[in-house]
């Protein structure tokens, strides 16, 4: 086993992977940008070394000094964590070129399953169920014309070199057809410095269900069962859950066979996550691979037992996997909950700032993967994922009553983040029905979010009158602030009169 | 004492009494034993509302409270007596005296501007549409007034925490 390992990543991740190098007795290192100084992974780590300014490109994405500092400071792995150079081939190649283990995939396959068109074509010759279309980049306008048509409307537009939902556009019909391509080429080119294209017949209502797997390379390759993410918002996760409502115990064996059938056929090491698309009729198909650690592996590894990062580490290190398929089993059920410091109440606009309060929730069941503290000024340079809240529970009802809990225990203060939302989708019925597929958030929800009640706004008025009345009936001390730190006092309950007295609070 | 608190648009008159060491707060037809202590140094509070337990964290801010209430964030603006009659005298009831300002929460481009001078606007009113990292952000007012400044035109890059808009 490696005796040192460099963390390449920030945040809650890096924390994550630190804590398994910790349990495992293995030395960490880790990198930061300027902005990023005091952040919780650097003071977590053995070790930390500045890798340059906040931007990411002159940072975290900068292959050569990180490859370099690994080198020199004689960590034998580098674990990418997700986002960054986690699913970058020059990054796993130069990684392979200078003797350090990069703990994913080879360089070879993660440039293999990062062509969506190759990724397919893959697939299709290891006879697993892939959307119908695609087989070959789009060009000019008859062209596009031409394989719509023969697909059948409506079709999906994806960017060869796609991602995150990047370049994707549905399409209905043919008039609509000039203008997407044109968007999803320039979004494609931005994104990806790739402008190929290319059509799928669109899946309507489906859901997105994904297989954990993991490869150890002397050919052994098992599932640890699917995640659930259909609660998405413009392709963006925002809940995870295992196991699927959707999936029957003989339809997730054929998935997890097809899945682990895709790592195979793409010669994947590691661990790696198979995404398909569940239709109406059940009917599943390929959708891609992801190369990496993914951010709401947790989940998977609540209701199975097992510790992903420490499976990686010990792959990575040559070892065989320390599990058989018929080893695995799935216990209850987990949900993630990915706290974004971004408004819902504003399009979900990123929101950046102080925080100047935090208290995270605990308790039975209660998992909390932060990268955030008190005095933590999130910066505008990276994902506006804070923290991941999981719960565990027996049964589904359970995990989402136990969420609610976690989500009322957690108090985030001075930016804006998703926990309202989360709070909702918790209290929806179509969530609570396991009912809901991918256009859920976007088409159902979120149209009726702004329009919730608010069922405490005459205490949080009470609240407010009571310390500014506090604050009058006080004398004003010498050097007063203008009354940020005084605290009203003499505050004392009458005893005997504690009745609500049939007294409503009016809702409006 | 009467106050009127403004909460999220909504005006909720309310009255606190203090009876010796005890407090009352009469809100519509009611009127409840209210208890308030501060935990510690921090921004958060135990309120004890007719037997009812609440936790809440309250930060004054810019003349006003941010209340943080059951995961939800309320801005509130509290008037008391005489705030009101001068409000009332001055023809304008509910607004804020001093200026408020509209900052870009971020760096960014600005792609609208729904205001001009002298427009009245209302609280958590959209002023001026931001445009950063790739998403338009709609950005409100969170005091009523009437715009005295627009500092800046559409098209026009912005760098975080810049005034965009005066409002009095």
């Amino acid at each position: 086993m490696f005796r040192k390992v460099l963390v390449a990543n920030r945040g809650e991740i890096a924390v994550r992977v630190i804590r398994a190098l910790r349990e495992m007795g293995i030395a960490s290192a880790t990198i930061f940008s300027e902005a990023d100084r005091a952040s919780s992974h650097v003071r977590y780590a053995d070790e930390a070394y500045c890798i340059g300014p906040p931007l990411p490109s002159e940072s975290y994405l900068k292959i050569d000094p990180i490859v370099g500092l690994a080198r020199e400071i004689g960590a034998e792995a580098i674990h990418p964590g997700y986002g960054f150079l986690a699913e970058n081939a020059a990054f796993a190649r130069a990684c392979e070129d200078s003797g350090i283990v990069f703990v994913g995939p080879t360089g070879d396959t993660i440039a293999l399953v990062g062509d969506k068109m190759e990724a397919r074509k893959t697939m299709v010759a290891a006879g697993i169920p892939v959307v119908p279309g695609g087989d070959r980049p789009l060009s000019g306008e008859d062209e596009i014309l031409e394989e719509a048509e023969r697909i059948g409307f409506p079709v999906m537009m994806k960017a060869a070199a796609g991602g995150g939902g990047k370049g994707m556009r549905a399409v209905h019909d043919a008039s609509e057809l000039g203008q997407a391509a044109r968007a999803a080429r320039s979004e494609a080119t931005s994104a990806f410095a790739d402008d190929r294209i290319y059509l799928e017949k669109l899946v309507e209502g489906p859901r997105h269900v994904e297989f954990q797997i993991i490869a150890d390379s002397h050919g052994n390759v098992v599932h640890l069962g699917e995640r659930e993410c259909s609660i998405q918002r413009r392709h963006q996760k925002l809940v995870e859950e295992s196991p699927s409502t959707a999936l029957t115990p003989s339809l997730r064996a054929r998935m997890g066979e097809a899945a682990v059938g895709a790592a195979r056929a793409s010669g994947y090491t590691n661990a790696g996550t198979i995404e398909f698309l569940l239709d109406a009729d059940r009917d599943f198909y390929f959708l891609e691979v992801n190369a990496r650690l993914q951010v709401e592996h947790p989940v998977t590894e609540l209701v199975t037992g097992v510790d992903l990062v420490r499976e990686q580490l010990r792959i990575a290190a040559g070892e065989k996997l320390s599990m058989v398929q018929a080893e695995i089993l799935h216990r209850g059920c987990a949900i993630e909950c990915r706290i974004c410091a971004e408004d819902p109440e504003n399009s979900f606009f990123p929101s950046t700032g102080l925080i100047e309060l935090l208290r995270e929730p605990s308790g039975p069941g209660v998992r909390v993967e932060s990268g955030i503290y008190e005095g933590y000024e999130v910066p505008i340079h990276y994902d506006p994922l804070v923290s991941k809240l999981l719960v565990w529970a027996q049964t589904r009802d359970e995990a989402i009553v136990r969420m609610r809990r976690a989500l009322s225990e957690y108090d985030v203060e001075g930016i804006k983040t998703t926990i309202p939302f989360h709070k909702a989708v918790m209290e929806s019925d179509a969530f609570r029905s396991g009912e809901f597929d991918t256009g859920f958030v976007d088409e159902v929800f979120y149209a009726n979010y702004a329009d919730r009640e608010h069922s405490l706004r005459d205490v949080a008025a009470i609240a407010a009158a009571l310390v500014a009345d506090a604050e009058r009936a006080r004398p004003k001390p010498l050097g007063s602030d203008g009354g940020g730190s005084r605290s009203p006092a003499g505050w004392r309950k009458r005893p005997g009169d504690a009745t609500w007295g049939g007294w409503q609070l009016h809702q409006k | 004492m009467k106050y009127v608190v403004s909460v999220s648009g909504q005006d909720i008159e309310l009255s606190v009494e203090r009876v010796g060491e005890s407090i009352e707060v009469a809100l519509g037809d009611g009127a409840l034993p209210a208890d308030l202590v501060r935990v510690g140094s921090s921004p958060v509070y135990s309120l004890i509302l007719g037997g009812r337990s609440y936790e809440v964290s309250i930060h004054p801010r810019n003349g006003g409270y941010e209340v943080v209430l059951g995961g939800e964030t309320y801005v509130a603006r509290v008037l008391d007596e005489r705030a009101m009659r001068m409000a009332a005298a001055a023809g304008m009831a509910g607004d804020e005296r001093s200026a408020e300002v509209v900052k870009a929460p971020m760096p960014g481009v600005v792609v609208g501007i729904s205001v001009e001078e002298g427009s009245e606007v209302s609280a958590g009113q959209g002023v001026v549409t931001l445009e950063a990292m790739k998403m338009e952000n709609e950005l409100k007012s969170e005091a009523g007034g009437v715009v005295k400044e627009v500092r800046v035109e559409i098209g026009q890059g912005v760098t975080q925490g810049e005034v965009l808009v005066v409002i009095e």
